[in-house]
């Protein structure tokens, strides 16, 4: 089987860090939001969260094949899903800096008022952001591997769940770099294992009902599955995707988990360093998989 | 006023490429850029088995997907059925390229020759009208049907207001014409011979139609 080539890789990182940066803003304003106490858990993901999703926009518009009119992609949002993902990327970016200029300059005197709306407008719009980008692809008629609901779910799940890996390989090095004096790692560590666990959970059964859905479908997509589970990018699916990016970090955070009282907090830092690399690498391969096998049905 | 359509009679066509490189001359287009290709498959098992060939290119859709997922309006339709490209507008992020049921449309990647050294003076001339970066797809040779019309010429009927491939094509396979007026050669010709689109669960509705083999 041939491969999708008309986007490539570029987009590839493109939906995977506008996902990631949105999934880890979205940890982060939840956490604050419920009152949690850990100021590094609420705040890595605000600071991270607008620069990546702008970084991925960047990106896109490098792959552009007339970057300078990056503008031209605003104009028909009654239309064009790419438009309206746009607008929604842009106002999540402004949304994102705006959280991120208030944290630094005006600091205690924010009230906790203020805060909570941003937050909301904030976790809002980073919901838009990782569904849209699951949303672009799962609108194309054409391509039936991807003209499925169950992309934007997926994209969600995958985005909540690497941006909670990102918060856990963050969370780690801030631990390994305060030894001793971060008394609140712990238990945010607990936290961020348990959730996405439950993400994880989620997204393999997502991946599975998509599967499932394109074997039964007459439209020419259970090739794409059929390529994607037995073809040439067999191993980047198998190993990439699933043991990288699903099973190895929730064997981790398992073992982190269940060693509560046995294992160090160096030790359960260095495995959420671990977890979240792997989560990381398996959301940009599940981007690149699910790409690489959208292809039309062929004309003859 | 009128809406443009083919009809390309399988029956006839004999895999030539006679249209493709009629395309290319008339619109100047580069090494691996064909606005209209052929597709040349086999069917059957031996002993028993038959080559086909199947001309594609857009298909002018009254509901083509690459309009509406245009984000700046570069794809548009025109009045009268004909799909374009402003080149000026399209910021070449390939969308429509993606929604395409038929990849019917490239991308215009950069300016490159046919001969090894430099552009030759057709190239140059005719590459002008091109423009780096952006998407683009047969355009039922627009401007040479326009001139023509301009001239009282007849689209279909006469040469000169006609699209290259058709008057390339040496079997006649291609037919173009006016879909509304039901007395035009390429009406009745889908009428009789029972035309059909490619991709009808697609819901596109294409102007350019198939008579069987």
């Amino acid at each position: 089987m041939p491969l999708q080539v008309i986007w490539g890789g570029l987009i590839a990182w493109y939906l995977f860090l506008a996902g990631l940066g949105a999934g880890a803003y979205f940890g982060s304003a939840l956490a604050n939001y419920l009152g949690k106490e850990d100021k590094a858990l609420t705040r890595i993901g605000i600071f991270f969260g607008a620069p990546l999703v702008l970084l991925a926009s960047l990106l896109l518009i490098t792959d552009l094949g007339v970057p300078l009119r990056f503008l031209g992609a605003f104009l028909r949002p009654g239309s064009s899903m790419i438009s309206i993902g746009t607008f929604i990327i842009s106002i999540f970016i402004i949304v994102g800096f705006i959280h991120i200029a208030l944290l630094l300059f005006s600091g205690s005197k924010l009230s906790r008022g203020t805060e909570k709306a941003l937050e909301l407008i904030g976790m809002i719009f980073a919901v838009a952001t990782a569904l849209y980008t699951g949303v672009l692809l799962g609108v194309v008629k054409a391509i039936p591997f991807w003209n499925t609901p169950i992309l934007p779910i997926l994209f969600l799940v995958s985005a909540l769940s690497t941006g909670v890996g990102l918060l856990i390989l963050v969370r780690a090095i801030y631990r390994l770099a305060r030894g001793a004096k971060d008394a609140q790692a712990l238990a945010s560590f607990r936290v961020m294992e348990k959730s996405d666990m439950v993400l994880i959970g989620v997204e393999a059964l997502a991946l599975l009902f998509l599967f499932v859905v394109m074997f039964g479908s007459t439209t020419g997509a259970a090739e794409s599955a059929v390529f994607l589970l037995a073809g040439s990018y067999a191993v980047v699916f198998w190993f990439g995707v699933v043991v990288v990016g699903l099973i190895l970090p929730l064997a981790l955070e398992a073992l982190s988990e269940s060693g509560e009282r046995t294992l160090s907090v160096t030790a359960i830092s260095g495995i959420g360093i671990v977890s979240g690399i792997c989560l990381l690498i398996g959301g940009l391969l599940l981007r690149y998989s699910i790409l690489v096998a959208g292809l039309t049905r062929p004309l003859t | 006023m009128a809406k443009y359509g083919m009809a390309i009679d399988l029956k006839r066509c004999i895999g030539c490429h006679a249209c493709t490189v009629a395309c290319k001359a008339e619109n100047a287009l580069p090494p691996e850029i064909k606005w209209t290709r052929v597709l040349d498959y086999t069917t059957g098992k031996y002993p028993n088995v038959s080559r086909s060939f199947l001309p594609v290119m857009c298909q002018h859709c009254e509901d083509g997907p690459c309009v509406g997922v245009c984000p700046s309006g570069a794809t548009s339709k025109r009045a009268d059925g004909i799909v374009t490209v402003d080149y000026d507008k399209c910021i070449g992020c390939r969308y429509c390229m993606v929604a395409c049921p038929y990849n019917a449309r490239y991308s215009y990647k950069e300016t490159s020759s046919y001969f090894a050294l430099a552009l030759t003076p057709p190239e140059e001339q005719g590459y002008q009208n091109h423009q780096v970066g952006t998407v683009e797809k047969c355009i039922f040779c627009a401007p040479r049907v326009d001139a023509g019309i301009k001239q009282g010429l007849t689209p279909g009927v006469d040469w000169e207001a006609t699209p290259a491939c058709v008057n390339a094509c040496p079997t006649g396979a291609r037919v173009f014409g006016d879909l509304d007026d039901p007395g035009s050669e390429v009406s009745k010709l889908i009428v009789s011979r029972h035309g059909y689109v490619l991709r009808p669960e697609m819901n596109t509705k294409p102007s350019v139609y198939y008579l069987p083999a």
